[in-house]
């Protein structure tokens, strides 16, 4: 099968590349000409350079693929700074593939968690069903992409991924985008790959999956920071948003049949605690 | 990187002309605005927090301000890269 992977050379979808091209698939992916390619052409990948919000581009890199994984998006903060932009990447863009493709080729939409909104004042964990409400421009594209791909009624799974957490050494923002008291859940970057790439199998159902990393990865903001840093053996003074955002803790029970929560926090911590010691941290 | 900063201020002092002042003083606010992030301390940052307090005693003794200059900013941007590459991963 050849697989198309949209925004292929980022963090999460080298992860995609890299496991579809362990399974025996190959793999095309589309990303744009200025991102760092040098990981994922290593693959052995069929490199696709162009841009999601040219329809020329799509319909081309869309040639003789027999699935779609479609993660190229624009995210926060640079979502932000204009919602036109976002709208145009986003959930056009998500209309371009779909303009590319035949009806019956599976596609794979990565969605939010972000969609449900602020949902500190309700009950966790957050399951498929909680009302979507959105609150900043990334969260309404990517409803309005989900709607997209619904309508067209190709085969799909839509994910609903919680934030990527990698086992790398990752600066502290000015701002941590949450509360210290505030729940969170992450999901490690390989974990939300093979959701991805298991869910392909599943497109003919057409279902919404919430995936997130799980009871090991359900903490507050604080204890998620402290102990990210302490495994890699490093001292910070993290300043942390005094409002509450679009991060919860989430019901994954629907997804738990793709079998993708591989990697508890606990094991994210043994992985900084090499990191720590090969970069002379620890 | 606090020695790299201290360098700038004072070839920022002693240089007359208007747009080097200027891109001195865009050069320290990246150096101000890294110094401390996490990875300066590891073992692929210190030598680069070593080169950098380098490059800005360079420009201090450089008789040709235009070529230390220039050395200078393309180790900013060597460190704004790492900077960007490291931040933080939202969905």
């Amino acid at each position: 099968m050849r697989i198309l992977v949209t925004g292929g050379a980022g963090r999460l979808g080298y992860s995609v590349s890299r496991q579809l091209v362990e399974n025996g698939q190959t793999v095309r992916v589309f990303d744009l000409p200025q991102v760092d390619w040098s990981h994922v052409e290593r693959l052995g990948v069929e490199a696709f350079k162009g841009d999601i919000t040219d329809q020329g581009s799509v319909t081309d890199a869309c040639k003789d693929v027999d699935a779609v994984v479609h993660l190229a998006a624009l995210l926060p903060p640079r979502s932000e700074s204009s919602r036109e932009l976002t709208m145009k990447v986003n959930v056009s863009g998500t209309e371009n593939i779909l303009n590319s493709i035949n009806s019956d080729t599976p596609i794979v939409l990565t969605s939010s968690i972000s969609t449900y909104g602020i949902t500190a004042n309700a009950k966790p964990p957050i399951n498929e069903t909680y009302p979507q409400t959105p609150h900043n421009n990334y969260s309404k594209s990517k409803i309005s992409a989900e709607k997209v791909v619904m309508d067209a009624g190709n085969p799909t799974s839509i994910l609903r991924i919680a934030p990527i957490s990698v086992a790398d050494l990752v600066e502290l923002p000015d701002s941590i985008p949450y509360r210290s008291d505030q729940r969170v859940e992450f999901i490690f970057v390989d974990d939300a790959a093979c959701a991805i790439v298991i869910s392909l199998k599943v497109c003919d159902d057409r279902e919404i999956y919430n995936i997130a990393g799980g009871k090991s990865w359900q903490m507050t903001g604080t204890e998620y920071i402290d102990r990210f840093y302490a495994a890699l053996g490093v001292e910070v003074e993290p300043v942390f948003s005094e409002e509450y955002t679009a991060v919860d803790w989430y019901d994954t029970e629907k997804g738990e049949r793709l079998g993708y929560q591989r990697t508890s926090f606990n094991q994210l911590e043994k992985k900084l605690e090499v990191l720590g010691m090969e970069m002379g941290l620890r | 990187m606090e020695k790299a900063l201290e360098n700038l201020d004072r070839v920022i002092e002693k240089v007359s002309d208007e747009a080097a002042k200027k891109r001195l003083g865009e050069a320290r606010k990246v150096i101000s605005q890294n110094r401390k992030k996490i990875w300066l301390r590891t073992k692929t940052g210190k030598p680069m927090a070593l080169e950098t307090q380098a490059v800005t005693e360079n420009i201090l003794e450089a008789s040709d301000i235009e070529y230390a200059l220039s050395e200078l900013e393309a180790h900013v941007d060597k460190i704004t890269e790492e900077s960007r590459r490291r931040s933080m991963v939202v969905t």
